[in-house]
C-alpha cells in the first residue's frame, strides 16, 4: 500500500485544491496481477490494436509504390524492393482522375457545409425552443437513423429526378446531407442543450437575437460536437460508393470512390495504380482528422463554464 | 436612464403555479431598490419579468413612459448581473465586458476605451486578456458587473449577485456595488434572500413572500415598523422575538405565560389602535436589542427567563433564553432565512427568544436571568391577521 500511495502522489497535479475530492484509491496491490502490470498491458493491447489498424494502411502504402510485376508476385514484401512513382503518375493520368478527386471536394465539402448549417439550425430548435410536437419530430429523425441507406436508394433516386437533379453535384449533396442530417441533429441537440441558459439569456439581454445566439455563443462553445459532424460527414461524402454509382452516370460528374472502381476492369485490375489512387484518396480524410483534432481540445479546453 | 414601474403585475406559470401577484412597485431614476424574500417567494421572476425574459400574465411594466410587456429583452436595454455571473467562457475578459457594445454596434475603439475604463473602475485592468476560467470567484463576479455597467443601462438587474462569495469578498464587493451603483446612477433591482444585503445596499426594500409584496420601504422604517409579522421576523438578525401575550382591560398590564409587563398610558398615545385589543390575546414583537440586562439602575418592566445558550460575539453577548408564553405559530415556515442564526420556534417549555446584552454581563446557560423591557420599543400585531396593530 506504501508504493501506491507514494505513486499517487507522484501522481497528484501540482495545483490540486485541498478541498478536491479524493480519488477512490484501488485497492489492488501493485505487482505482477496489480496496477503496474495492467497499465503494462493496457499499453500492449493498445500496441497489437494499433498495429492490427495501421498494418492495412502500411501495406497500402507500399504497395503503391511497388511496379506491377512486384504485387502480384507470390513473395509479398513490406519494404519496396523496386520503388516507383509510376503508379502514381498513372493514377492521376488515367481516367481523369484529377477531376473525379475535385468533384468528391466539392460534394464532400459541400455536404459539410450544408449538414452542420442545416442541423444546427434543427438541432438549436430542438434544444431552445417550445413547439408543438417537438418530440415527435425529434424521434421521427431519429427513425430515420434505424433504416439502412441502401433501402433508399429508389425513393431517394426518384426525389432527385423530380428535382431535375440526377447526374449532378448538387443533387449528391441533397442526398448526402439527408442521409447525414439525422445522427447530425441527434448529436447536436445534446450538446446545445447543456450550453447554460443563463448564457443566452445574457446573450440577450446584451442585444444578441437567435442567429446571433446560434452562432457567436452555442456554435463556439459545441465546436467539439461540431467538429465531430464535420469530420464524420466529410468521411461519409468522401468515401460514398453506392449513391453516387446510382446517381451519376457522366464522366464529368463522377467522385473519386467511382473513379478507382474502375481501375477494376472485367478482366484486368490495374493494381499499382489502384493502390496508388487509393492512397491519394485517403489524404484529405487523414487532412481533415487533424484540423477537427484541434477543435476537439479547444472545445474541451472550454469545459467549465462557472 | 428611467424609472420602473410594475402595475398589478402577476405571473402564472403554465402549472398553475402563481409566483406573483398583483404587485406594484415603482423604482425611482437613480434607485436602488432591494427585492428580499425567503426561496421561492418570487423574487427572481420578477427581475426576470423586469428583464423580459419572463412574459407577464397580467399587468403593466413600464420603463419610464413606455410600457415594455412585449418589448423583447435585446430592446429592453437592461443590464443583469446573474447569480450565476454567466460569463461567456469563449471570450475574453475583455470580450465579455465590450460584447453589448459591440452588439450596438460602437465603434471598436470606443468599445476598447469604454471596456478599459470600467476595468480600471472595477480593478479587472490586468485580467483583460484571461478568459474567465481562469479568474477568481470575486474576479468573475467584477467581471459580471463591469459588463452591465459598460452599458449605460436603462434599468441595472441583479440577480444574488454575491452568494456564490464568501463571507469577506461579500462585505467588500457589498460596498463596491453600492458605488459602483450611486456612481453610474441607474435605477437598480437587486434580489437577494439576505436581509443583510438588502438593509445595507437598499434605498428602499420590498419583502415579497408568496409572490405578494408585503411591506416597500427604507431599511430603517421596515425594521422600526414592520408592517405585519411575516416582516418583523424576516428583518433583523437575529429576529425580532414574537411572543403571544393578553392586554389587560385597561391596557395597563401585559400577561406574557406567567409573566406580567406594566404597561404605562403613553403606549395609547404611540399606538392608539391598541384600543381595540383590551382584554384580547396579541402578539408582541420586542428586538433582541430591546431586551437589556435589568439592573438596578434601568427601573421599569422585567422579563425573566431560562438560559439555555450563549453567544459571546465581543461586542456583545446574544442570550437565548425560555419563557412561559405561548409559542406564535407562523402558518408556514417560510421565515426561514440563509442565516447561522437560531430561530424563533417552539421548545417543548415555551418561547424562545434571543437578547442581545453588553458582554460586562456573565451569563451561563442554565441560569435564570433578567431583562428590562422597554415599553416604547414593544410592537403588537393582530394575531388572526399578523398585520401591525398602529391606529
Amino acid at each position: 500500500m506504501s508504493a501506491l500511495t507514494f505513486k499517487d502522489a507522484r501522481n497528484a497535479p501540482m495545483s490540486r485544491s485541498p478541498r478536491g475530492p479524493r480519488r477512490p484509491q484501488p485497492s489492488v496491490q501493485p505487482g505482477l496481477f496489480g496496477i503496474r502490470s495492467w497499465k503494462k498491458s493496457r499499453l500492449v493491447l493498445a500496441g497489437v490494436f494499433g498495429a492490427v489498424s495501421v498494418f492495412p494502411l502500411l501495406y497500402l502504402i507500399s504497395l503503391s509504390f511497388q511496379p506491377t510485376s512486384d504485387i502480384q508476385t507470390s513473395n509479398p514484401v513490406l519494404i519496396p524492393t523496386h520503388p516507383t512513382f509510376l503508379n502514381y503518375v498513372l493514377a492521376w493520368s488515367e481516367n481523369s482522375f484529377g477531376q473525379y478527386f475535385l468533384n468528391s471536394l466539392v460534394v464532400a465539402l459541400g455536404t459539410v457545409v450544408l449538414t452542420v448549417t442545416l442541423s444546427s439550425l434543427a438541432a438549436f430548435a430542438f434544444a431552445r425552443y417550445k413547439f408543438p410536437l417537438k418530440e415527435v419530430f425529434f424521434y421521427v429523425f431519429l427513425a430515420a437513423l434505424a433504416v439502412p441507406s441502401v433501402e433508399l436508394i429508389i425513393p431517394q433516386y426518384l426525389l432527385v429526378l423530380k428535382l431535375h437533379l440526377t447526374d449532378s453535384l448538387p443533387g449528391l449533396i441533397l442526398i448526402y446531407t439527408s442521409e447525414n442530417l439525422p445522427f447530425a441533429i441527434f448529436l447536436l441537440r445534446g450538446f446545445f442543450e447543456a450550453v447554460p441558459k443563463e448564457l443566452e439569456e445574457s446573450f440577450r439581454l446584451d442585444g444578441a437575437g437567435s442567429i446571433r445566439v446560434l452562432t457567436r455563443l452555442i456554435a463556439p462553445l459545441s465546436a467539439p460536437a461540431l467538429a465531430v459532424v464535420a469530420m464524420f460527414t466529410f468521411n461519409f461524402a468522401w468515401e460514398e460508393f453506392v449513391i453516387a454509382l446510382t446517381l451519376i452516370n457522366s464522366s464529368a460528374h463522377r467522385t473519386l470512390p467511382i473513379g478507382l472502381n474502375f481501375f477494376i476492369g472485367e478482366h484486368t485490375t490495374q493494381w499499382g495504380p489502384l493502390f496508388a489512387g487509393s492512397v491519394i484518396a485517403t489524404v484529405p480524410s487523414v487532412i481533415v482528422y487533424f484540423i477537427s483534432q484541434r477543435w476537439f481540445q479547444r472545445g474541451v479546453s472550454l469545459g467549465g463554464i462557472r | 436612464m428611467s424609472s420602473v414601474s410594475l402595475e398589478k403585475v402577476t405571473k402564472i406559470y403554465p402549472n398553475g403555479f402563481e409566483a406573483v401577484s398583483d404587485l406594484d412597485l415603482q423604482i425611482e431614476d437613480g434607485e436602488l431598490m432591494v427585492v428580499v424574500g425567503p426561496s421561492g417567494c418570487g423574487k427572481t421572476t420578477v427581475l426576470r419579468m423586469i428583464a423580459g425574459l419572463e412574459n407577464i400574465s397580467s399587468g403593466t411594466v413600464r420603463f419610464g413612459d413606455e410600457v415594455v410587456n412585449d418589448v423583447p429583452p435585446k430592446n429592453r436595454d437592461v443590464a443583469m448581473v446573474f447569480q450565476s455571473y454567466a460569463l461567456y467562457p469563449q471570450m475574453t475578459v475583455a470580450q465579455n465586458i465590450g460584447f453589448a457594445l459591440k452588439m450596438k454596434r460602437i465603434p471598436k475603439i470606443e468599445v476598447d476605451r469604454r471596456v478599459r475604463e470600467a476595468a480600471s473602475v472595477l480593478g479587472l485592468t490586468e485580467w483583460l486578456d484571461r478568459k474567465p476560467t481562469q479568474l477568481s470567484g470575486g474576479q468573475r463576479q467584477r467581471v459580471a458587473m463591469g459588463r452591465a455597467i459598460v452599458r449605460e443601462p436603462k434599468v441595472f438587474l441583479m440577480d444574488e449577485p454575491l452568494s456564490n462569495l464568501d463571507a469577506k469578498l461579500r462585505v467588500q464587493l457589498r460596498a463596491e456595488i453600492s458605488r459602483v451603483q450611486q456612481r453610474i446612477g441607474v435605477a437598480t433591482l437587486y434580489v437577494t434572500h439576505d436581509q443583510t444585503e438588502a438593509m445595507t445596499l437598499g434605498h428602499r426594500v420590498a419583502v415579497l413572500r408568496d409572490g405578494v409584496l408585503q411591506q416597500c420601504d427604507a431599511p430603517q422604517v421596515l425594521y422600526d415598523r414592520p408592517k405585519n409579522i411575516f416582516v418583523a421576523g424576516f428583518i433583523g438578525s437575529p429576529a425580532m422575538n414574537l411572543l403571544e401575550g393578553v392586554l389587560s382591560a385597561n391596557l395597563d398590564v401585559l400577561t406574557l405565560g406567567s409573566q406580567k409587563v406594566s404597561l404605562t398610558p403613553a403606549i395609547l398615545s404611540r399606538l392608539p389602535g391598541l384600543r381595540q385589543y383590551t382584554g384580547r390575546a396579541v402578539v408582541v414583537g420586542i428586538r433582541p436589542e430591546d431586551l437589556p440586562a435589568a439592573s438596578a439602575e434601568r427601573p421599569g418592566p422585567v422579563l425573566t427567563g431560562d438560559v439555555h445558550l450563549v453567544e459571546a460575539l465581543g461586542a456583545e453577548i446574544l442570550v437565548h433564553f425560555v419563557i412561559d408564553a405561548p409559542v406564535v405559530q407562523l402558518d408556514d415556515s417560510s421565515v426561514t432565512k440563509d442565516s447561522d442564526e437560531i430561530l424563533v420556534g417552539p421548545t417543548s417549555s415555551g418561547s424562545e427568544c434571543v437578547a442581545r446584552i453588553e458582554p460586562r454581563h456573565t451569563v451561563r446557560s442554565g441560569d435564570r436571568f433578567s431583562f428590562g423591557v422597554s415599553e416604547d420599543r414593544l410592537e403588537f400585531f393582530d394575531i388572526e391577521s399578523g398585520l401591525a396593530i398602529w391606529d
